[in-house]
């Protein structure tokens, strides 16, 4: 059992019940955040424990071109199963190479699938979560200062935020002296 | 402290969010365009400057308050601010936000508050507190005045900042919440306590007390 993690933007879940929903249709803002290409959806897998979940939001801040929040959604992966949805091992491109391993691709993915997978997240048992902008720096800070990540492979606006938080929290840059 | 510009002076008038002085725009009287189209237009964008800033009463002790036609900011007809932050916001409501990304609109709006200061702050903080502007593009554009490192508006995108997250929209109030954790300031912090006070959609709240414990942790 594993958790799939997407990213997404946390105000496009609200699930505003609007007076012109009929029954248990949901907005159609949700699918903003599951935007395919030829059917596939980019995820990631996250342990059951959350263990490894910082891990996976780092690899997806360092895509981000600005510092920024992240905000995402977790649900089980059972749900895939339960909803007739492939996934497909992708490792993702990404500066923080370690866990591009934890990448997938939700494939083959009708209009109909989305509707029902928007569906199941949110009235199922999924967890959202927002990793402030500022956490976020943090945690790649950190990420750099351990070893795990080259600073020189974020782009200049994460370089310079990753500086002024490593000023803040005292922390040497890798490297230096 | 008064400061002159091009087209008038900034004058201290109330407090302001972080205690210091708020400020707003007054217009000189010999600026006044004769025709009565263009001062019509004029005045009209003078009420954007003094009515968002300071609100009925504030207004009603204002006597200068009228812009001309000629009056400019950075070679720019001051008259055409509002015209350029009201297509900035309305062309940007077909286009995808996603965080972290860049858009047209976040380009655009730094680099029309980089080059037209406060005067551009008002504009925009007219169209969104009027709730003129789409409820997206209203919480991507708030999130980027937060993110904006732009000293001479720090006071007036604080305050609009703090006044969004009255806004109707729940996405609006969102954008509101994550441009005050980018500025990190403590002074929003009874501003934020009070919106959770007000807010019913329970994923926001939270964010506002994630936003809330961040800015307490500065204290």
């Amino acid at each position: 059992m594993a958790l799939v993690l997407r990213k997404i933007k946390r105000n496009r879940w609200y699930n505003k019940r609007f007076q012109w929903l009929n029954g248990d249709e949901i907005a159609a803002d949700p699918l903003g955040d599951l935007y395919t290409d030829e059917g596939k959806l980019s995820v990631w897998l996250v342990d059951d424990d959350k263990s490894n979940l910082n891990e996976a939001l780092v690899a997806i801040a360092c895509c981000c071109q600005q510092p920024s929040n992240i905000d995402y959604v977790l649900f089980k992966d059972s749900v895939l199963s339960q909803l007739g949805i492939q996934v497909e091992e992708c490792p993702r491109d990404t500066p923080f190479t370690r866990v591009k391993e934890l990448h997938r691709d939700l494939t083959e993915l009708s209009a109909n699938k989305l509707v029902e997978l928007a569906k199941a997240i949110l009235t199922g048992e999924s967890q959202f979560g927002r990793l402030p902008e500022k956490d976020a720096g943090r945690l790649l800070a950190q990420t750099i200062s351990r070893g795990l990540l080259d600073r020189t492979a974020l782009n200049r606006c994460w370089q310079s935020k990753v500086a002024e938080i490593e000023r803040e929290l005292s922390i040497r840059p890798s490297g230096a002296i | 402290m008064a400061r002159t510009t091009s087209l008038g002076e900034w004058i201290p008038v109330a407090a302001g969010v972080t205690g210091n002085p708020a400020t707003r725009y007054v217009f000189t009287l010999e600026s006044i365009p004769s025709d009565s189209q263009s001062r019509g237009s004029a005045v009209e964008s003078a009420d954007h400057y003094s009515g968002v800033l300071l609100g009925d009463q504030a207004r009603e002790r204002s006597v200068l308050r009228e812009v001309a036609d000629a009056a400019s900011v950075n070679g720019e007809p001051a008259t055409d601010i509002p015209r350029k932050a009201k297509y900035l916001l309305g062309s940007a409501a077909g286009q995808f936000f996603e965080d972290g990304m860049e858009t047209d609109l976040s380009r655009g709006l730094v680099s029309m508050i980089q080059e037209f200061g406060g005067v551009a702050v008002v504009e925009v903080a007219h169209l969104i507190l009027r709730e003129d502007a789409s409820p997206d593009v209203a919480s991507e554009a708030l999130r980027w005045i937060g993110r904006l490192q732009h000293r001479s508006t720090y006071d007036q995108r604080l305050w609009l900042l703090c006044e969004s997250l009255k806004c109707a929209s729940p996405k609006v109030r969102d954008g509101a919440v994550l441009g005050l954790a980018s500025m990190d300031d403590a002074a929003a912090i009874p501003h934020i306590r009070s919106a959770i006070g007000r807010e019913d959609c329970r994923l926001l709240a939270e964010d506002m007390q994630q936003a809330l414990r961040q800015l307490e942790s500065k204290e």
